[in-house]
Order: C-alpha cells, then sequence, then structure tokens
C-alpha cells in the first residue's frame, strides 16, 4: 500500500524537486543568501545527505522544503505538489501529511509521555481516539519502544527521545523525512541505531530521507552525498577526516597541514593549531579517508 | 485526544494554584456583592409588601420611614374609610430613631408602633411581632440587639426615653433600619406627635379596583399619597437602585479586572515558557487555530476552576458575614450565578488574546536551534 500510494503521489517517481531556490535574508547591502539557486531533484526511497560547512545553509535548504519558510525564488515541489504557490493556511496540511521532521534536540513535548508525542500529531490531522492511541503505540513498539509508552519525555534518554521523535514523524505517514543533525546529541551507539532506523524507514517503507549531518556514519547508508557552500551546491570532490573532531571535510577548501611526508585536512584553523601541537596523538586514532 | 492544555497547565500546580485563586478571588468579590446587592433590594420592599392591607397611605412627598417622616392627621382615618372602595383603614407609628443603653447615644433603628384598629392582629403578625410590647416595654430585631448589646431585660433608651426589652424577635426590617416596637402608649410621647400618625394600612373591599381607590384617595384625602404594596415597595427599591447599584457596578468591574489581570498573566507566562513547544507544533502540521485553541483551553480551565471556588466560597462567606453582621443580608440567585459565569467566560477569552497573539509570531524554523 505504502508502494502505491507513493507511485500516485509521486510523478515518475520523483519525490522532491526543488528549481532554482533561493533564500535571501535581510536587504540592500546587508542582504545574505543563504540559499542561492539550488536545484534538486529527489526520488522515492532515496536517502540524500548533505553536508557542508557551518553557515552554508543547510538547515535553511530544510525549512524551505518543510514549508516552514518562504523562499525569496524559486519553487519546492513534493510529490507534484508545489508548495511555494500555496497560500500561508495551506502549509499546515502539507506539515501535517507530506514532510516530517527529525530534529537535532529532538523537540518532544515535555509534558506528554512518549506515546502522547507521537498521538498529538495524529490528533492534529484529525484522528482522534483510541485508534489514535493504538496507531501510536505501535508505530513506537516497532521501534522498539513498547516498554516506554508511558514515560514522560523527560525521563526518556536521548537515544529513545530521538526514536520518539522519529515515530512522531512517521505517525501522519508522510512521503518526505527532513533530518536535522539527528544524531548529533547521541552517543555512538544510538547514533549508529538511529542511522540504521533511517536506511529502513527509507528502504523498507520507501520514504524519501534528506538528512543534513556532519555523521560520517550516515555518508555510508546514503544513496547521495550533495556538499552545500555558500548557498550553493558543489561537487563534493573527495572528503577527508579531520583527525582532531573526525568531521567530514571537503579536500578542497578545508584547512590542511602536513606532517611525515602526509597532508592532513581539518575542518578549521583550531583543529589544526590543535594537531599540529601534538601530532603523534591524532595521527595514531585519525583516519584521513572518508 | 491529547489534552495538551490540561497538561501543559498542571505541569505547574503552584501556578495554577495561584491563577485559579485570583479569579476566585474575583469571583467571590462579584458574586458576593450581587447576592448582598440582591439582599438588600429584596428586603427594601419587603417591610411594603408585609404589610396585610393592600393599600399604603402616606404623607404626600414623603419618603421611607428611614430617610424622612410621614405625619398624617388622625382625621385622615375617618375620611379614609369615606373613600368607596375602602373596607378599613388601620395606623401605623413609624419613624427611624437613635437606640441605645445610654441617653441619645446608640444606633438608628426604625421604631414602629401599631395602635388598636381594624386590622391590629393582622398587622402585629405580618411584621413578625410576636405580640405587643406592654407600657414601657420594647421588642427588639435581632440586628439592634446585636448592634446596641442588648437583651432581654436591658434597659434602653430611645433619645432619653427609657424602655425595658421584652424580647428579642426576627421582625421584619426595612433595607436601610432594623425595626424595633413599642406600645402604642409610649409612642405619641416618643414621636411627640398626639393627634397623628405615619401611615395608613387601607383594606379594600373585595372586587374593589385598586388603582381607582387610589386615585380617589389622593382626590378626597388631600396631601396624601396612596399607592399599593408592590408600588411602595418599588419606591423603596428604587432607592437601593440609584444608592447602591452604580457602587455594585463598579466594584463588579474592578474585580473583573483583577481577575482578567490574573488569569492574562498566568496564561502569558506560560505560553512564554512553552513557546518553543508552539514551535514544534507548527513545524508538525499544527494549524493557527489549533494552537490558538491549546491557549484558549488552558485560559478556560483555569478560570472554571477559579469560578467554582469562588462561588462555593461567595455562598460560604455569604452565611459567616451573616452571623456576624445581622445587616448583611444576602440572596443568590441562580441567573446571578450564570450572568457572573458569563463574565467568567468572557474573562477568559479576553486573557487569552496577547498570549494567542504570541503563539501566532512564533516562527517555526526556531526548533531547529539547539
Amino acid at each position: 500500500m505504502e508502494a502505491e500510494t507513493a507511485e500516485r503521489q509521486s510523478p515518475n517517481g520523483v519525490a522532491l524537486e526543488v528549481r532554482g531556490l533561493t533564500k535571501v535574508f535581510g536587504a540592500g547591502d546587508a542582504a545574505v543568501r543563504a540559499i542561492d539557486g539550488v536545484d534538486m531533484t529527489v526520488r522515492r526511497g532515496e536517502i540524500i545527505l548533505v553536508m557542508g560547512p557551518s553557515g552554508s545553509g543547510k538547515t535553511t535548504l530544510l525549512t524551505l522544503i518543510g514549508g516552514l519558510a518562504r523562499p525569496s525564488e524559486g519553487t519546492v515541489r513534493i510529490n507534484g505538489l508545489d508548495i511555494t504557490e500555496m497560500r500561508e493556511s495551506e502549509l499546515p496540511k502539507v506539515r501535517r501529511h507530506q514532510v516530517g521532521f527529525v530534529f537535532q534536540s529532538f523537540n518532544l513535548l515535555e509534558p506528554l509521555t512518549a506515546v502522547e508525542n507521537v498521538e498529538v500529531v495524529l490528533n492534529l490531522a484529525g484522528k482522534n481516539g483510541r485508534g489514535a492511541g493504538r496507531k501510536a503505540q505501535e508505530i513506537l513498539r516497532t521501534l522498539g519502544l513498547g516498554g516506554r509508552l508511558h514515560f514522560k519525555a523527560s525521563a526518556l534518554s536521548g537515544g529513545e527521545k530521538q526514536r520518539v521523535s522519529i515515530a512522531r514523524t512517521l505517525a501522519n505517514e508522510p512521503q518526505l523525512i527532513l533530518a536535522d543533525e539527528p544524531t548529533a546529541n547521541l552517543d555512538s551507539k544510538h547514533g549508529h541505531e538511529v542511522v540504521v532506523l533511517l536506511r529502513d524507514i527509507a528502504k523498507e517503507q520507501g520514504r524519501t530521507v534528506i538528512i543534513v549531518s556532519h555523521d560520517h556514519r550516515i555518508r555510508e547508508v546514503a544513496d547521495r552525498v550533495l556538499w552545500l557552500e555558500d548557498g550553493r551546491f558543489r561537487d563534493i570532490g573527495r572528503l577527508k577526516r579531520d583527525p582532531v573532531c573526525a568531521m567530514l571535510v571537503e579536500e578542497g577548501s578545508a584547512v590542511s597541514q602536513s606532517y611525515a611526508g602526509r597532508t592532513y585536512y581539518f575542518c578549521s584553523e583550531g583543529c589544526r593549531r590543535e594537531f599540529a601541537e601534538q601530532p603523534q596523538s591524532f595521527v595514531e586514532s585519525g583516519e584521513q579517508t572518508a | 485526544m491529547v489534552p495538551i492544555a490540561r497538561r501543559y497547565l498542571l505541569s505547574d500546580k503552584p501556578r495554577v494554584t495561584i491563577s485559579a485563586g485570583g479569579v476566585a478571588f474575583a469571583v467571590l468579590l462579584i458574586v458576593l456583592m450581587l447576592a448582598l446587592y440582591r439582599g438588600i433590594y429584596d428586603q427594601a420592599g419587603r417591610f411594603a409588601t408585609s404589610a396585610p392591607s393592600e393599600l399604603w397611605v402616606r404623607q404626600a412627598g414623603s419618603a421611607d420611614p428611614s430617610h424622612g417622616a410621614s405625619i398624617l392627621d388622625n382625621s385622615v382615618l375617618a375620611q379614609l374609610t369615606d373613600v368607596p372602595g375602602v373596607a378599613a383603614a388601620q395606623p401605623l407609628f413609624a419613624r427611624t430613631m437613635l437606640i441605645g443603653t445610654s441617653p441619645l447615644e446608640g444606633s438608628y433603628a426604625l421604631v414602629v408602633s401599631i395602635p388598636e384598629g381594624p386590622l391590629f392582629a393582622a398587622t402585629t403578625e405580618s411584621f413578625g411581632v410576636p405580640s405587643m410590647p406592654g407600657p414601657g416595654q420594647i421588642i427588639l430585631s435581632d440586628p439592634v440587639a446585636q448592634k446596641v448589646g442588648a437583651g432581654a431585660g436591658d434597659t434602653v433608651y430611645i433619645g432619653s426615653s427609657a424602655l425595658k426589652v421584652g424580647e428579642v424577635s426576627s421582625l421584619i426590617d426595612s433595607a436601610f433600619s432594623a425595626m424595633v416596637v413599642v406600645s402604642p402608649a409610649d409612642a405619641a410621647p416618643l414621636f411627640r406627635n398626639s393627634g397623628a400618625f405615619s401611615f395608613a394600612l387601607v383594606a379594600l373591599e373585595a372586587q374593589a379596583d385598586p388603582a381607582r381607590v387610589e386615585s380617589t384617595i389622593e382626590a378626597m384625602v388631600p396631601g396624601t399619597n396612596a399607592a399599593t404594596r408592590e408600588q411602595f415597595a418599588g419606591a423603596l427599591r428604587r432607592e437601593v437602585e440609584e444608592g447602591f447599584l452604580p457602587i455594585v457596578a463598579v466594584l463588579g468591574a474592578v474585580a473583573f479586572v483583577v481577575g482578567l489581570s490574573v488569569i492574562a498573566l498566568t496564561i502569558y507566562t506560560s505560553t512564554v515558557e512553552r513557546v518553543r513547544d508552539y514551535g514544534v507544533l507548527k513545524a508538525v502540521g499544527a494549524s493557527p487555530g489549533q494552537l490558538f485553541s491549546i491557549v484558549l483551553r488552558q485560559s478556560v480551565i483555569v478560570t472554571l476552576l477559579g469560578y467554582a471556588l469562588g462561588v462555593l466560597l461567595a455562598v460560604g462567606a455569604g452565611s459567616l458575614l451573616a452571623d456576624a453582621v445581622p445587616e448583611f443580608t444576602t440572596l443568590y440567585r441562580w441567573q446571578d450565578i450564570l450572568v457572573v459565569l458569563g463574565a467568567a467566560v468572557i474573562m477568559s477569552v479576553v486573557a487569552a488574546i496577547v498570549p494567542i497573539r504570541k503563539v501566532a509570531l512564533v516562527d517555526p524554523t526556531m526548533v531547529f536551534r539547539a
């Protein structure tokens, strides 16, 4: 049923189409082009990883795709539906049924329990009563949270919170899921679990997942990696891992330092200086290949 | 459906308690004042409506006995009985005078005396007088006894005339003065108006038209004003209305503003604290109407909690105050309670306006910031 619904909704299997997307903040000399003429086409079931330096516009891109902000120019089509043409009053419906968000800081509603956090989005979509509660419980159980249904959000661990957040995202069965640094606040184990979860959502449920992240593990499950810099997509080139902070950086634009006949690449001048003070401690643990 | 509004509200129990308490205080004030006004209003007319006769006749231009003396010559009685439609006429003495346990000191009370006459027994019964006091005796109503601090057997003074308290009883007090009853023998020297009386109680013949008899009395007995019990009661109540209602209205408005401010502050601070949550709800698809509904529901819940508590406290307080202050006479009407409920609902809606505006301006992209 998932596939049929997606096919009906996605012309030619295209879940997302962005053309000439631009977002300008401010005006005149103070204007900043956070997103500058971005084009992208994403097919149903793809996992797209968007990477780039801080301030490159990754989060802004997600907010524009998800209809949380209006572009200055360009179009965004989700399952063939041009959301940039819609009135403000029509966008909540898009956010309920077409798009789901996974946030870096989980953003659960603290006074509610795990199951209530999921059920509330069903209520917003007009589904009430026991059916909504049962569906929320079912989704949480499939994500391994059957024993935490009635725990308040504040009593859950980071990994559990993120899974509840993902369950909330899946409740109204959106085609497109937008994840902003979903593993940034998680430890290694839970971060890996979330990565696997997002992969399964895409591959087994046929949903489209766009992830903004610096987490190299997501690169391993992504179908495509896009590099966003200064509001534009660039050819990704080769990615190298910063031996100090383990962040993936693009070789062509990264700060570099030579040591023992090899060149190392860093996300910032700060990491480079730290490496220069004690290179041996980083060279033993760090890998330069992406 | 997940009760978001209730969860948000109850996540800070001290705040909701204080807020509901503030509303309860406002409601208590409004309900109590309304009940007090109704009580006084009702009582104001009872002196008039409790008469056993259909008509009251008084000196033209005189006010109620608490505020001014009505003086009618004894000859008026004979003239009244000559009026077609009049079956009987009974004199009544009534004047507000100073009464206390020391001469020329004390509190004001309505001094009433009922001389022998065709309606004597019925009049005595109607005003709640258990039995006519003998010469030198006085019957006090409960409020007077409490105010002057006298009981059965004590001596009290009206002006400088000493009288012994025969008993303390529940009498039909007027709106502005509690009643005491003296014997006809004591009334004349007290009132210093021998050959005159205050009011005539006029009973009508069967089938007589009260309106026609009224106008005939005024025509045949110049210098008099005739009114039915209800008309006289209306005149007495109008004084209450003109004197008290503006005060009640102003105090009610102040209480309303107090309640409104308390709710508005609570809901506003709660909204500001949860502005990120509202951003999240917007991001996951809540419409403006759904968000406004969450804010409004919180406001309504706090208001209704406060309203229920306030009404209960008002009824309890009225009972306690009446025990402590006999003049504190209250009358609770369900219509007034409903009107206060309506005002409370308006209060809750108005209080939610500013927080709702705050929610409307929340930028959902803020949820991406850590």
